[in-house]
């Protein structure tokens, strides 16, 4: 049985570029892992700081975007995608990596592509969903940011929601499996999370099975 | 090769493009193309060798088409993704910004090299950059010239242009024209029946095909139809296409007093196209920014005699008073006038017609472009 020994982080934020919890949980999720002894890898975006360094004993990629015009979310985030992919993929040809763990929606499109070529385990994390965030839910915005989501989720091997109402709306919204989505408090218990990560690739049968 | 638009999903002259550049390369190398769906289309099907893989891009919704065509990228990543993991490709081609994303991503998961074609630019078609919805286009143009090992131009005016812009090296591009099929193009005797649907047997016939969007100058065409109607009274302006434009150009002709005259018959079938340029006396191609100008092109294949702007691409294409006639861009009278001395002499109409058959079938045919872009694979990546 295949063991967790190497992770790849994607989020959209990571310290010191914090914009909410999403940083703050990428931080330590990925402190704990490289205390637990697995090799993790963070890839993360920050337009000020691109390169490679190696913090608490974890290798971190900063990619920028490569447009620098900010027209919308929705569009910033395809186009971030191969950036984050081109940094991704140079760290799995490299040492190899056992499994993706992917923060929120921004990181998903990269996730999936990257799940798909290279044939690994993904994991992704929900601190919320977009009807959660936004009152206009049905603005054309909105709604493709849930398309999103749902997609990601979909495409994940386990899915791990911060808190119950957000795993709700995705059981309830996006149809996702319940069998796929635990819940986790980042905040209190990382411990579960890395057990969401240890049970995704033992069973990892091949993101093309 | 990625494309968002294929047979067919047409918008512009691109799906043609694909579509026949695919066929004669498919003669030498296995080609998958990942397109746009269309209702009524087969989702996977084998296309004169080439093998087409439509995916659905309608599922997302969005607010405009920049997001719509960035989310129709991340459909089409998924399908390329699907694709490669299933078997090795040694080459990725992308045609134009809209497939930029899907194709740069590709490149940097698999390792695969990345050329891509550019066919026209946003600073062309809008003739600058105005917006920042313009800018982000503008900027993933310049990004996938700078991601690609080599760009694609279809005529000497673009590699120019898009050398200029984005600063790409000229050893990085390549010039390969637009192509076209002669054999496609019926004789013109025999398309009569068709005639009566849009002019009377008397009229002569003065044909427009393309889109009906600013660049195209249509508007300058039609500015021309009095000074050609009072030379040539008995004359029919067919306006073929659709596009933004189509009211303002209505009216146009209104004010004018020409619409009596003007036939805008909206989107036709290729096949009626075909039989149009048999019918026409004069094709003109009025445009004010053309990368290339592949209507053009089947003009001359078809044996139509064009009158076109000495712009872009089509200053490359038309031999002037050889195999057409040029005017400068965007002035009605020199249209009114090249067109008048086409009407008026059928030695000079039959003489260009002949000419620019045999110039179409030559230099322009598909086999060869696919012979020059495998040259330029090859430079790629040797074999």
């Amino acid at each position: 049985m295949k063991a967790l020994k190497k992770i790849l982080v994607l989020t959209p934020e990571y310290p010191p570029r914090m914009l909410g919890d999403v940083s703050i949980n990428a931080h330590s999720v990925s402190r704990r892992l490289a205390r637990d002894g697995i090799l993790t890898s963070v890839v993360t975006f920050d337009d000020w700081r691109p390169g490679e360094t190696v913090e608490e004993g974890i290798r971190v990629s900063r990619i920028a975007s490569p447009i620098r015009t900010f027209y919308s979310i929705l569009t910033w985030t395809p186009l971030i995608t191969p950036e984050f992919v081109r940094a991704s993929s140079k760290i799995i040809r490299g040492e190899g990596i056992d499994l993706v763990l992917s923060f929120e929606w921004t990181t998903g499109i990269s996730a999936m592509t990257i799940r798909t070529i290279h044939d690994l385990p993904l994991v992704c994390t929900y601190h919320s969903v977009e009807c959660q965030r936004n009152p206009f839910r049905d603005s054309p915005i909105s709604q493709g940011i849930s398309y999103l989501e749902r997609e990601v989720a979909n495409a994940a091997e386990l899915v791990a929601a911060t808190n119950e109402d957000t795993a709700k709306l995705l059981r309830d919204e996006y149809g996702i499996s319940a069998a796929k989505i635990a819940v986790t408090r980042l905040d209190e218990d990382i411990s579960s999370l890395i057990s969401i990560c240890r049970q995704a690739v033992e069973g990892h049968e091949g993101a093309n099975a | 090769m990625l494309s968002w638009e294929y047979p067919p999903r047409k918008v512009g002259g691109l799906a043609t493009h694909v579509y026949e550049l695919s066929k004669a390369l498919a003669e030498k190398v296995e080609i998958h193309i990942v397109t746009c769906n269309f209702p009524g289309a087969l989702e996977l099907e084998r296309v004169g060798g080439a093998v087409v893989h439509r995916i659905n891009v309608y599922s997302a919704p969005s607010p405009d088409f920049l997001t719509w065509a960035m989310l129709m990228n991340a459909s089409l990543l998924r399908a390329g993704c699907k694709l490669i993991s299933e078997g090795r490709f040694d080459m990725i081609h992308c045609h134009d910004w809209l497939v930029a994303q899907a194709g740069v991503t590709l490149k940097h998961a698999t390792g695969t090299p990345l050329v891509a074609t550019i066919h026209s630019t946003e600073s062309g078609r809008r003739n600058g950059i105005h917006t920042d919805y313009q800018r982000v286009i503008n900027e993933i143009e310049g990004w996938l010239t700078y991601e690609a090992s080599r760009i694609v131009c279809c005529s000497w005016s673009m590699v120019n242009e898009v050398a200029g812009l984005f600063n790409v090296p000229r050893d990085k591009i390549w010039m390969i024209p637009n192509g076209v099929d002669p054999g496609i193009y019926r004789p013109r005797e025999i398309e009569q029946p068709l005639r009566a649907k849009y002019a009377d047997p008397s009229e002569k016939i003065v044909l427009y095909v393309g889109r009906l969007v600013p660049e195209k100058g249509v508007n300058v065409l039609i500015g021309a139809i009095p000074r050609i109607l009072s030379a040539h009274q008995n004359t029919k302006f067919i306006i073929v296409g659709e596009g933004y434009s189509r009211e303002m150009l209505s009216s146009l002709s209104k004010s004018l007093g020409v619409n009596r005259k003007v036939f805008f018959t909206g989107y036709v079938s290729d096949d009626e196209v075909k039989g149009l340029l048999g019918l026409a006396d004069v094709q003109v191609v009025p445009s004010i920014y053309e990368p290339f100008g592949i209507v053009c092109l089947e003009a001359m294949a078809s044996g139509a005699p064009v009158v076109a702007s000495d712009t872009g691409g089509l200053s490359e294409i038309v031999e002037d008073g050889v195999t057409g006639l040029k005017v400068p861009p965007n002035n009605s009278d020199a249209i009114a006038h090249a067109v008048n001395r086409l009407l008026s002499d059928s030695a000079l109409r039959e003489g260009v017609s002949k000419k620019a058959r045999e110039r179409a079938s030559g230099r322009f045919s598909w086999k060869a472009i696919a012979d020059l872009t495998t040259r330029m694979y090859d430079s790629v990546i040797p074999r």
